[in-house]
């Protein structure tokens, strides 16, 4: 790049040294021209172009190839883009195929899912409610128990309130009379 | 057992005094007499209760009152002293102790005969000899009346019981009736 810079000085140079030997030349001779000045013109200007040519040719050839270069890394890395964003456009649409199986998945798993918590929620309500009937029926039972007890205890009460009435009211001297003796008999036996 | 340790340690010095005197008998009659009084009268029990009535009033009473059932001078002198003690309170357990105690040294035993209907004399005398064979001991019948045994005889002695009543077997009638319907 730096030789790109050098050449215009150098062709710069150049071109003010032949016009400086042209007006000496010009000068020297009193205005008679020893060279046609369109000749010498057309010389000095090809020869800057050559100069000009000459000193850029290898730095506009490096710009044009790493230009080139730099085109088709770009045409190369567009590519590559172009690729990747193809394969993940393939795969959103893949993954959006898939996502509606996946859906259909999902709601199949939580209807299962659903249907099964239903079966235990009712099983279990059954068993509560089979536990509660039992409990119920074994209260009951204890309850009529229990209350036949009370019932064949009050029974009993009554039955010895009215024999004790009874026999008070049949029970005379000779009774107590042949008791005392009983008694009497039986201490007797165990003495 | 405050009550009974005191009653007990009044009755055996009460006992030794009737044994080194052979009134001992004597004096378990006069206390039985004494205390019937005061268990036919509860307000003469509660004057000697009372902290309103002084040691003196108390002795006034009691001097009165032994006017009336004569005893000897050494139950005469107890009963004072157990006055002016402020035990008179304690009178029936001393009463029971003295004869529990005046039995032992003589080789008796007491039984507690409640009855219905009154024993006959007869039936009395069966009875203690039978209650003797039992004990191997002099048995006194001490007897009273209970209309809530129905019929027959309970006695208590020396710890046992003997319950011969109506009552009794009525009771285990309901026992075994309740029992059965448990």
């Amino acid at each position: 790049m730096r030789r790109i810079f050098k050449a215009p000085a150098v062709v710069a140079l150049t071109s003010l040294f032949l016009s400086s030997v042209a007006a000496a030349e010009g000068g020297g001779h009193g205005g008679e021209a020893s060279f046609n000045p369109v000749i010498f013109q057309g010389l000095n200007l090809a020869l800057l172009l050559g100069i000009i040519i000459y000193y850029s040719k290898a730095p506009m050839r490096r710009a044009l190839q790493d230009r080139a270069a730099q085109v088709t890394k770009d045409i190369d890395e567009a590519g590559r883009l172009h690729a990747e964003a193809t394969a993940r456009l393939n795969d959103y649409e893949q993954k959006l195929a898939g996502l509606q199986a996946a859906a259909d998945e999902l709601l199949a798993e939580m209807k299962r899912e659903g249907e099964a918590e239903k079966a235990r929620l009712i099983a279990e309500a059954e068993a509560d409610a089979e536990r509660i009937r039992r409990e119920a029926e074994r209260l009951a039972e204890n309850e009529i128990t229990r209350a036949r007890a009370r019932l064949e205890t009050e029974i009993a009460d009554q039955a010895i309130a009215a024999a004790e009435r009874i026999i008070r009211e049949k029970l005379g001297a000779p009774d107590h009379r042949r008791l005392a003796g009983e008694y009497l008999g039986k201490l007797e036996e165990r003495a | 057992m405050a009550g009974s340790t005191l009653s007990l340690r009044y009755a055996k010095a009460l006992l030794d005094i009737g044994v080194e005197k052979k009134i001992q008998d004597q004096i378990g009659r006069e206390l039985d007499r004494v205390d019937a009084v005061f268990t036919s009268a509860p307000e003469l029990t509660e004057l000697f209760r009372n902290p309103k009535f002084d040691v003196t009033q108390r002795k006034a009473v009691l001097a009165e009152l032994l006017k009336r059932v004569m005893v000897s001078p050494v139950t005469r002198n107890f009963l004072f002293l157990i006055t002016e003690k402020g035990r008179m309170g304690y009178l029936k357990d001393i009463v029971a102790a003295f004869h529990t105690l005046a039995d032992a040294s003589s080789g008796r035993i007491r039984a507690q005969v409640t009855v219905a209907s009154p024993l006959t004399e007869p039936e009395l005398a069966r009875l203690r000899t039978v209650l003797g064979k039992l004990t191997g001991l002099q048995v006194v019948i001490e007897s009273r009346e209970d209309p809530n045994l129905i019929g027959g005889v309970v006695t208590r002695i020396g710890g046992k019981v003997y319950d011969g009543s109506v009552r009794a077997q009525l009771d285990n009638l309901q026992a075994r009736l309740r029992q059965s319907n448990p």
